[in-house]
């Protein structure tokens, strides 16, 4: 059985209450504090909206059928095979484009018919999205390599360097 | 001309100045910033939201079928004011221009006192005049679609002719900072207020962002 499913701690917290309260100066500042600690938000996409960003959901073993580096985001297509032996199809969602290329992650980076150690990701809600769909965090490959993403960054990591 | 003249000829030049207004204050904006918002993308907490019944309605109702962004709908006013990516900014006499290099938005922002033509139609980039209040740039958006969103988590945005949108831009060193206010009384009992945050980055590159809609859908 190549599936797994876990629950993860929830990372953030409502920070940045009544900032439109402030005087110029102090909002400077804060914005600027908050900018510091906290950075770019996995809200900056659909993260939260179509994914249970606390579910982490590892799939092991599985077969590239596609893999296409677009936007508004780009999308990996794999097999993996269920405990009755069947293949199922998942699709899962990386970040745009212009994102996933900054970070190193390019379409010559997998490739149909290859073989992957594990897909990790947060799984669809219900309702919200298709079934078998998920937001990619991590890939990993037989080789050591390592793709990780968030909705707004990929970084792609050679095994020597990791 | 005795001393007395010169100095009442300065004073008066410098009130006239004043007065007129001539002595407003500019920033200098020009060139490439990359996003580096507060966590949330700088929107309010949901739970601080106070939607009218219609914003609560429109905001149960969104989406994936309703998302403009999934059939490559660039993201306009005020969806796009904060977005994670880099943009790039041109100051001319006439305009400021906003280069985006999400959905390649270009935003024009008119600095020379002119208003909206008779027939400017609703668009998702609306008509935007501007003026500097010191250092501060002061937006004014209207025009804007109704096909649009506050945010992509599905905050609704009416886009009638009683909405628009003030932006306020301020630079401090190498960090620019926006606080949007988004008046839209169809969906929001008070005024929506957004913040935005900006690095300088003089070497930065904007890249081409071409949108497949066959890509867009998670549904």
């Amino acid at each position: 059985m190549g599936v797994r499913v876990r629950p993860q701690f929830r990372k953030c917290c409502v920070i940045g209450e009544n900032l439109e309260r402030m005087k110029t100066l102090n909002l400077i500042v804060g914005l600027t504090i908050l900018s510091m600690l906290y950075g770019l938000s996995a809200m900056a996409h659909h993260s939260s909206t179509y994914f249970d960003m606390e579910v982490e959901v590892t799939h092991e073993d599985v077969t590239v059928v596609d893999f296409q580096v677009a936007n508004p985001h780009g999308l990996l297509i794999y097999t993996v095979v269920d405990d009755e032996g069947n293949a199922v199809e998942w699709n899962a969602e990386l970040p745009s484009a212009n994102f996933s290329r900054r970070g190193g992650v390019t379409e010559s980076v997998l490739r149909p018919g290859d073989k992957l150690v594990a897909v990790i990701g947060a799984p669809g809600l219900p309702g919200r999205t298709r079934e078998h769909l998920m937001r990619l965090a991590r890939v990993e490959l037989p080789n050591g390599d390592t793709a990780t993403f968030s909705a707004i960054s990929a970084t792609y990591t050679r095994a020597e360097t990791e | 001309m005795s001393i007395s003249k010169i100095i009442l000829g300065v004073v008066v030049t410098l009130g006239i100045i004043h007065f007129s207004g001539v002595t407003n204050a500019q920033a200098n904006f020009e060139g490439i910033w990359y996003a580096n918002h507060p966590e949330g993308m700088g929107q309010p907490p949901l739970e601080e939201l106070a939607f009218t019944p219609a914003g609560r309605a429109a905001f149960d109702r969104f989406g994936a079928d309703n998302d403009p962004s999934f059939r490559c709908v660039m993201p306009g006013v005020p969806r796009g004011l904060v977005d994670p990516y880099p943009r790039e900014i041109i100051q001319q006499g006439h305009q400021i221009v906003l280069l985006h290099e999400y959905y390649h938005q270009v935003r024009r922002i008119y600095m020379d006192g002119r208003e909206a033509p008779e027939y400017w139609p609703l668009s998702l980039s609306g008509y935007s005049t501007g003026h500097w209040e010191d250092e501060t740039l002061v937006v004014r958006t209207t025009h804007l679609s109704p096909d649009n969103l506050m945010t992509t988590t599905g905050r609704p945005f009416s886009g009638n002719d009683n909405t628009y949108v003030i932006e306020r831009y301020t630079r401090s060193g190498d960090v620019l900072m926006l606080t949007a206010e988004i008046h839209d009384p169809t969906y929001y009992e008070e005024t929506y207020v957004m913040h935005g945050l900006w690095n300088f980055t003089p070497d930065g590159e904007i890249w081409e962002y071409v949108c497949d809609p066959s890509f867009g859908n998670v549904a």
